[in-house]
């Protein structure tokens, strides 16, 4: 597999400035370092969709801000496809995109087709070209009818597609994404994410991802890089991290008629009740006997098992520092 | 290498008028917005020419300049203004949105000249169109009617390159003052100082300074230049072969700043949080 990014040593510190009284602050400002990202290596293979995680502050921003080439690192080099991303070489900027959901790079007054009108020039796209493009994208993300309308117009969901058809309009080779589904509902999250990875699979797009919604890092990403004070804490693929929770599982019972949490607790760590649900916390290897002495002793309707989800197993290593 | 240079001109010509396009079909998603701006700027233009007419009445000068080269003062200065207005105060306001935004992120990582994007991002022709004519027009047709002396087509053109050579020194001037946003984040206050310092004294003629004021001030008063200097030029007031050269100097000085310290800028984006 060629690696088409390469991150070695890679360190950003910020300056920040100390509380003092407002005239030392003025003349004679002092300042502290903070270390936002701290001396990581890594590597991402072409055709990867990986997710960057951590908690808020723990340096990931930072590190897609460096590889997209909009912040200069303090220390270290980036490589992605042979080039320094602050440089900005045009060559270098036409095989990447950026994409953050809480960005507007669309006029909010004109429509989508007359903002893509302006990317066209920028990009170097013919007119064939941008119009397929668009077209297929549109229809892939089932906004065809909405490229006419002014973007103040839209919903959010709407708005936010339109910027990712914006950000790969030219087919870039590398798709940067941070927090991409902020604040969407369910349906337009499954949209997006569905049509990120079919970018990833049948386009060989590479995908490197941040976000909040381990729905998203589930669905899209393959491997994890998980940064926490600004080092890398786990760096694998998702099945590997899931792996190391593996011997433990939620199941969930649904009962044909109420059953008080009394008569369930001495079964297990129960962790959420409803009126006719209970869900316990077991062991794996104990999964079968507790199904057992359940179905022997109420009216069960449903059953359903999974293992620990994403964002528990994210905010126990996040707690833990485990690696 | 020349192909190169060819492409890279070609590139900036095509933003040029990709983004004049833009921003002539943002401007006029709002049509109606415009129309107020119009009678604003009508109702200004109108009110200070009776105002420059009632001194006129009492008295002969102002610094040497007759009733007709203030007129022509007046002039040269609102070009200078809507130019300035449409190109730069546009373009510098739209900059400091988008840098403490951080909606620049999204211009940085794009295959643009960002340092030619930023500065013609946003082209107001519209306000050029629907602003500045109509508020304009009574006063090219008084100084049509007012201004007897004649001018000499070489002092014209001289006036003319004195203009657009500071004109372009208050861009820079501007935009320089402008980049403080990549440090503070939020710059209102030193965009209106730019704009304050940019504009001051517009009215004043190039002679109603002190001989010493007109050597500094022209550092760090822009509109000294564009409006005062050139229409003394244009007048004939000053004939000093030294100064175009001198001008042009300071336009290459203001220039070369400006790139550089664009770059140091850049390098201190830190870009605002998700």
């Amino acid at each position: 597999m060629e690696n088409i990014i390469k991150v070695e040593n890679l360190t950003k510190i910020y300056k920040i400035p100390k509380k003092q009284n407002m005239w030392r602050s003025m003349f004679w400002p002092k300042y502290e370092k903070l270390v936002a990202v701290n001396n990581i290596n890594f590597a991402i293979n072409r055709g990867e969709s990986v997710a960057l995680l951590g908690p808020n502050g723990a340096g990931k921003t930072t590190t897609l801000k460096m590889l997209t080439g909009l912040m200069l690192p303090t220390e270290g080099s980036i490589d992605i496809l042979g080039y320094t991303p602050f440089d900005r070489n045009f060559e270098f900027l036409h095989k990447i995109a950026l994409v953050m959901g809480n960005k507007n790079g669309l006029s909010w007054d004109l429509s989508a087709n007359q903002s893509f009108a302006l990317l066209k020039t920028i990009y170097e796209l013919s007119d064939d070209r941008i119009k397929h493009s668009v077209n297929s994208l549109a229809e892939i993300l089932d906004v065809t009818n909405c490229l006419d309308r002014p973007i103040r117009k839209l919903s959010l969901g709407q708005r936010l597609k339109m910027e990712l058809i914006a950000a790969i309009i030219h087919n870039p080779d590398i798709l940067f994404l941070d927090e991409p589904t902020i604040g969407l509902d369910v349906v337009a999250k499954k949209n997006i994410r569905d049509f990120l990875k079919k970018l990833n699979t049948k386009n060989e797009s590479t995908i490197i991802l941040t976000s909040h919604d381990m729905d998203d890092i589930e669905n899209v990403s393959d491997r994890v890089i998980i940064i926490n004070y600004g080092k890398i804490i786990f760096d694998d693929s998702i099945e590997k991290l899931l792996s190391n929770y593996r011997d433990k599982k939620y199941i969930t019972f649904i009962f044909k008629e109420p059953v008080r949490e009394a008569e369930l607790k001495d079964f297990g760590k129960i962790i959420d009740k409803k009126t006719l649900l209970c869900k316990f916390e077991i062991p794996a290897k104990e999964q079968t006997k507790l199904i057992t002495k359940i179905t022997e002793k109420f009216n069960v309707d449903d059953i359903d098992i999974t293992h620990v989800p994403l964002d528990e197993i994210m905010t126990d290593m996040y707690k833990s520092g485990n690696t | 290498m020349l192909s190169e240079f060819n492409k890279a001109i070609q590139l900036r010509f095509n933003l040029l008028r990709e983004c004049t396009f833009f921003s002539f079909r943002e401007a006029t998603a709002y049509a109606g917005n415009n129309y107020g701006n119009m009678l604003s700027t009508f109702f200004y233009m109108t009110t200070y020419l009776v105002f420059i007419g009632a001194i006129f009445n009492k008295i002969k000068t102002v610094a040497g300049y007759n009733y007709g080269e203030i007129l022509l003062l007046t002039l040269v200065t609102q070009v200078c203004f809507y130019i300035v207005w449409s190109f730069t105060i546009s373009n510098t306001d739209l900059l400091a949105r988008n840098v403490k935004s951080g909606n620049l992120d999204l211009w940085i990582t794009r295959p643009v000249p960002l340092l030619w994007f930023v500065t013609f991002q946003k082209i107001n022709i519209n306000s050029l169109l629907m602003d500045a004519i109509p508020a304009t027009t009574p006063l090219v047709i008084l100084v049509i009617n007012n201004f007897k002396e004649p001018i000499l087509f070489v002092n014209l053109l001289s006036g003319i390159a004195v203009m657009i050579m500071g004109i372009v020194i208050s861009h820079c001037f501007q935009f320089i003052l402008n980049l403080s946003c990549f440090w503070t984040g939020e710059n209102q206050n030193m965009r209106n100082l730019a704009f304050e310092l940019g504009f001051f004294g517009d009215a004043i003629p190039f002679e109603g300074y002190s001989p010493n004021f007109r050597k500094i001030g022209m550092l760090f008063i822009p509109s000294m230049i564009n409006s005062a200097l050139a229409t003394s030029v244009i007048l004939g007031k000053n004939s000093n072969p030294i100064t175009l050269p001198v001008i042009f100097v300071l336009m290459i000085i203001f220039m070369w700043l400006n790139i550089k310290i664009w770059n140091l800028a850049l390098k201190h984006y830190s870009s605002a949080s998700s």
